[in-house]
């Protein structure tokens, strides 16, 4: 098992070796001439110098590369172009804004989203839950991220007036956790989550509605059923069978899931990392651009890990060699 | 530890075996294509404490007899007739009535062990839910009731932590023995119980089957397409053909001195053990195949298939006829299988066309 | 015998094509799926035709001032936007633009996935193992985020957005389609075929191909939808092709001027029709995953 999680974890730090020179040679090969947009006209030579080698442009590409990779070890991503100060500290804050709404919404998303998808997948076959079901998630799943925001927008915050739907709302002055524990902050934070859940609730739902309509014919299902435990308890034994193909798409799908909350959070105006990843591309601030995409490269190698991990929990078959 | 025997235990010992009795049951499947008549008016009786041996080849309708008694058909199934439990009307029965009747009245040991226990739940807690939904004792009560079945199936009791995956096919089997016994139910439905596995493994369990059933006295029906089976097993014996029982009596009997050609087509069509200085007779098949149950034929369903075939079976359907020795036949032909005993044993006389030896 | 084999190929000898297609007839779902993309292939087609007005024309009010964010009339149907462009118009044009997107995104898809997934997955080896670890790497990789950097440093154009949807999509493609031909290449028929001498393209064209077929098309149907997605979001965050008008640079446009409160009717129409053509997509692609899964299917 601990020789399993070594591997595993070498592995995943390999593959984000080479996302990131991926990503690296990308930022610097494609734009015809990388210091000319990060430089500002009318400096002079020294001074153009002087930035350069501040930002780590000095030199060829293999030395700024190993001295790139050298800095991440280090946990040194470079000074952001526009901020002009250390992209870490520019990018700490925006991740935290973007975990508010990200880890409740998926992990409501996820639960309602599964247990919906037990009663569908439970339902009689070509009745109405099954079909409104299937087709009010399809439905749903059809829908971009952005237009159920301006949904959740138009509905909640311009016709009703029930929600603010712009940023995180007014800070009193307060720093750290005193900032997000005001009563203001979770008013703003509705509608975010809320448009994540359901952004995340209908792949849950199919998912979970597929893995039960396969599982309720099996034979252990029937035996079941002939033990004479109550609907609820069989229906139990398929669900708990079921959440071993969802737990694997789960967290795999967080790749995915991760650019519907990049538009979410453009949509409702949220300084987190997804919106400050499009502000910095559009800015042509590629230390930051780039450090936001690393950062959202690993968190989906560390999704995936603890997808296998849990995987190995939940299903007894699994042998970690 | 399960030595000592508990209120559980000792309660569950006293339980009486149960008498059954089933008449005119019809069962028919819905399909694309219509009406599937699985069953067409079965009728037997099981007396308390005795193996009664359902016999037939497969698509005959036998499991669809072991569903209908556990009430597992799929939903859009026409079931009409009446299953009499101790007298109560299984087939009246309401949900909440049923899940009652279920494992702690007939319980039932599935065709194939490989699939029918959970893959991912302990076989212990499998074992044990069944304890739980019935009787109302605390979980480690329970789990003692699992390890002494355990024993009683001849697996190790340590062995219930372990999943469906980590038991070979014939320890599965065992396992599902014991989960069919978690209650003692007074019906024991046994559908192929042995059909996935090699002929020695399948003698074991058998012969643990034989064990179990000789010092618990359950009622049991045995389904099988093995003659061998029922012989060793069994005190009674209904043959079933197309959805319908064509034979029916006490082993000794319909075994020794068959009377249905279909029963002497069967018989002879299994090798067995002879008799000194007995010449060894040739395994026959019989050739042909069932009758479309979406449109069942007029007459004899046994009709395409049968040396004996005459006029009369393409036109009138056989009754079941009952018998002084308690025998029950279905076939027009009764009074010539004397005569067609002789010759069944050669090939010749199943194949196809043979014509009419009437 | 010669004769039997003969009538039962003729029928026989494309159900892999007409199989999947007899599937999404039979489901109802699917079915108006069907016809909806059918509609929006039709617009798509005569889009010119059908648009009143040329896209970026500011219309004017008879004193001569901008005819900005009026709402429908019998001139814009769907009223004006805050430019004074016409919304039916531009709309109508979404249509070739997110189809065109769409189709030429899946297809590129479509074969790129099939050649590597089958190589990959028929000969297996070393090129199997590089494809494997290639796809490793890209599935970390988060798609969007992937599009928005590779988008903003190539520059917004409708080519790029294809290009990107097809370097983010063919992976998974290639994937799938690499296990299907796993299980097809131990099958006994294309094991005989080997045996017997039959050639490497001969066993691919004849065995191998028509039987991942229903998996090839499951996934296309799939990219269709992934890359209209995929280039609406570019869109309307505002890294959308300036010369086009897409359902997403619609919206975007509506939404970087403030005007997504009150202009309803420059919102709607793009935002409804891009969720009925993505789910009906889906629709499409449940019947062939169903297809695909006889467990779902759920008849015995």
């Amino acid at each position: 098992m601990r020789a399993y999680i070594i591997r595993r974890l070498i592995q995943s730090i390999l593959v984000i070796f080479a996302v990131t020179t991926i990503m690296f040679f990308m930022f610097r090969i494609v734009p015809a001439d990388p210091t000319a947009m990060m430089v500002e006209r009318g400096m002079s030579e020294e001074a153009r110098q002087a930035l350069l080698e501040r930002w780590g442009l000095t030199g060829s590409l293999w030395d700024q590369y190993l001295r790139y990779i050298g800095g991440l070890v280090v946990g040194d991503f470079g000074d952001s172009f526009f901020y002009r100060q250390p992209v870490w500290d520019v990018l700490v804050p925006r991740i935290v804004n973007s975990l508010w709404i990200a880890l409740p919404g998926l992990l409501l998303g996820a639960l309602i989203g599964s247990g919906l998808g037990m009663i569908v997948g439970w339902s009689r076959r070509g009745g109405v839950i099954e079909r409104s079901g299937v087709l009010g998630a399809t439905i749903i799943r059809g829908t971009p991220s952005f237009i159920l925001g301006i949904a959740l927008l138009a509905i909640f915050s311009s016709w009703l007036g029930w929600l603010p739907g712009f940023g995180m709302g007014d800070s009193h002055g307060k720093e750290g956790w005193a900032r997000f524990l005001q009563v203001e902050f979770f008013i703003h934070l509705i509608l975010p989550v809320l448009a994540v859940i359901i952004y995340f609730l209908p792949e849950n739902l199919l998912l979970m509605r597929s893995g039960v309509v396969e599982n309720k014919h099996e034979d252990y299902i029937e035996l079941v059923r002939a033990k004479g435990v109550s609907e609820k308890r069989v229906a139990w034994h398929a669900g708990r069978n079921s959440l071993l193909p969802l737990i694997t798409w789960l967290f795999p799908a967080l790749a995915e899931t991760i650019a519907g909350i990049v538009v979410i959070e453009i949509v409702f105006s949220w300084p987190g990392i997804g919106r400050e990843l499009v502000l910095a591309v559009t800015r042509q601030d590629f230390p930051l651009a780039q450090a936001a995409f690393f950062l959202m490269a690993v968190m989906i190698v560390l999704a995936n890990l603890a997808a296998d991990l849990a995987y190995g929990k939940l299903d007894p078959r699994v042998v970690y060699k | 530890m399960t030595n000592s025997k508990t209120n559980l235990d000792a309660r569950l010992e006293r339980k009486p075996s149960v008498e059954l009795s089933v008449r005119d049951l019809k069962v028919s499947y819905r399909t694309r294509n219509g009406y599937f008549h699985a069953l067409d008016g079965i009728d037997f009786d099981l007396q308390p404490g005795s193996v009664l041996g359902l016999v037939g080849e497969s698509g005959c309708g036998k499991s669809t007899v072991v569903k209908a008694l556990m009430r597992l058909l799929p939903e859009g199934t026409k079931v009409t007739g009446e299953v009499k439990l101790d007298g109560d009307d299984l087939l009246a029965m309401g949900q909440s009535e049923l899940r009652d009747v279920r494992w702690n009245k007939i319980s039932l040991v599935t065709q194939s062990a490989m699939n029918s226990l959970d893959p991912v739940v302990c076989i212990g807690d499998q074992i044990v839910e069944s304890i739980l939904a019935h009787e109302k004792v605390s979980k480690d009560i329970a789990w003692e009731r699992a390890e002494s079945l355990f024993e009683l199936v001849g697996l190790l009791p340590k062995r219930l932590h372990e999943f469906p995956h980590q038991f070979s096919g014939g320890m599965r089997q065992r396992a599902v023995i014991a989960m069919a016994l978690s209650l003692n139910a007074g019906l024991l439905l046994a559908d192929e119980p042995t059909t996935a596995l090699d002929p020695i493994m399948q003698d074991q369990i058998m012969a643990s089957i034989r064990k179990i059933q000789e010092m618990l006295k359950r009622s049991m029906i045995l389904v099988t397409h093995d003659i061998g089976l029922v012989a060793e097993n069994c005190d009674t014996v209904a043959v079933m053909y197309a959805g319908k029982i064509v034979e029916a009596g006490p082993v000794q009997e319909v075994l020794v001195s068959p009377e249905h050609p279909y029963t002497i087509g069967l018989h002879n069509a299994f090798p067995r053990m002879l008799e000194e200085g007995q010449e060894r007779p040739p395994l026959i098949s019989i050739a042909g195949s069932l009758p479309n149950l979406l449109d069942p034929p007029k007459g004899c369903r046994f009709q395409n298939r049968c040396p004996l075939a005459s006029e009369i079976c393409s036109a009138e359907e056989p009754t079941l006829i009952q018998k002084s020795n308690g025998r029950r036949v279905a076939c027009h032909h009764v009074d010539k299988t004397e005569q067609f005993r002789t010759i069944a044993n050669k090939s010749e006389t199943w194949a196809i066309g043979a014509g009419d030896l009437t | 015998m010669q004769n039997l084999t003969k009538t039962t190929s003729s029928r026989q000898r494309y159900s892999w094509l007409t199989g999947p297609f007899q599937a999404v007839l039979r489901d109802r779902f699917a079915l108006v799926g069907l016809i909806i993309i059918a509609i929006y292939v039709l617009i798509a087609i005569f889009a010119e035709f059908i648009a009143t007005h040329p896209p970026f024309e500011a219309a004017l009010t008879e004193t001569g001032r901008l005819n900005r964010l009026q709402p429908p009339t019998a001139d814009h149907w769907f009223g004006t936007t805050t430019f004074g462009h016409d919304v039916f118009s531009q709309f109508i044009l979404g249509f070739r633009v997110a189809l065109l997107v769409g189709f030429l995104g899946a297809f590129a898809v479509g074969i790129i996935s099939t050649l590597f997934g089958v190589v990959a997955g028929y000969f297996g080896g070393i090129v199997d193992d590089v494809l494997m670890r290639i796809t490793d790497i890209a599935l970390s990789i988060p798609t969007l985020p992937f599009a928005i950097v590779a988008v903003g440093l190539l520059g917004p154009s409708i080519n790029n957005t294809i290009i990107v949807i097809v370097v983010l999509f063919w992976r998974n493609g290639a994937r799938i389609i690499r296990s299907a031909v796993l299980t097809e290449r131990e099958r006994v028929y294309v094991r005989w075929a080997r045996a017997a001498g039959a050639s490497h393209t001969h066993v691919i064209l004849k065995h191998i191909v028509p039987n991942v077929f229903r998996v090839v098309f499951l996934w296309v149907t799939m990219s269709v939808a992934f890359a209209i997605l995929t280039e609406a979001s570019l869109s309307f965050i505002g890294l959308g092709d300036p010369s086009t008008t897409s359902w997403g640079q619609i919206l975007n446009t509506a939404f970087a001027s403030g005007n997504l409160r009150t202009a309803w009717w420059w919102v709607v129409p793009p935002s409804l029709a891009l969720v009925v053509l993505i789910s009906a997509l889906y629709l499409v692609g449940r019947a062939f995953e169903e297809y695909n899964n006889p467990r779902l299917r759920g008849d015995k």
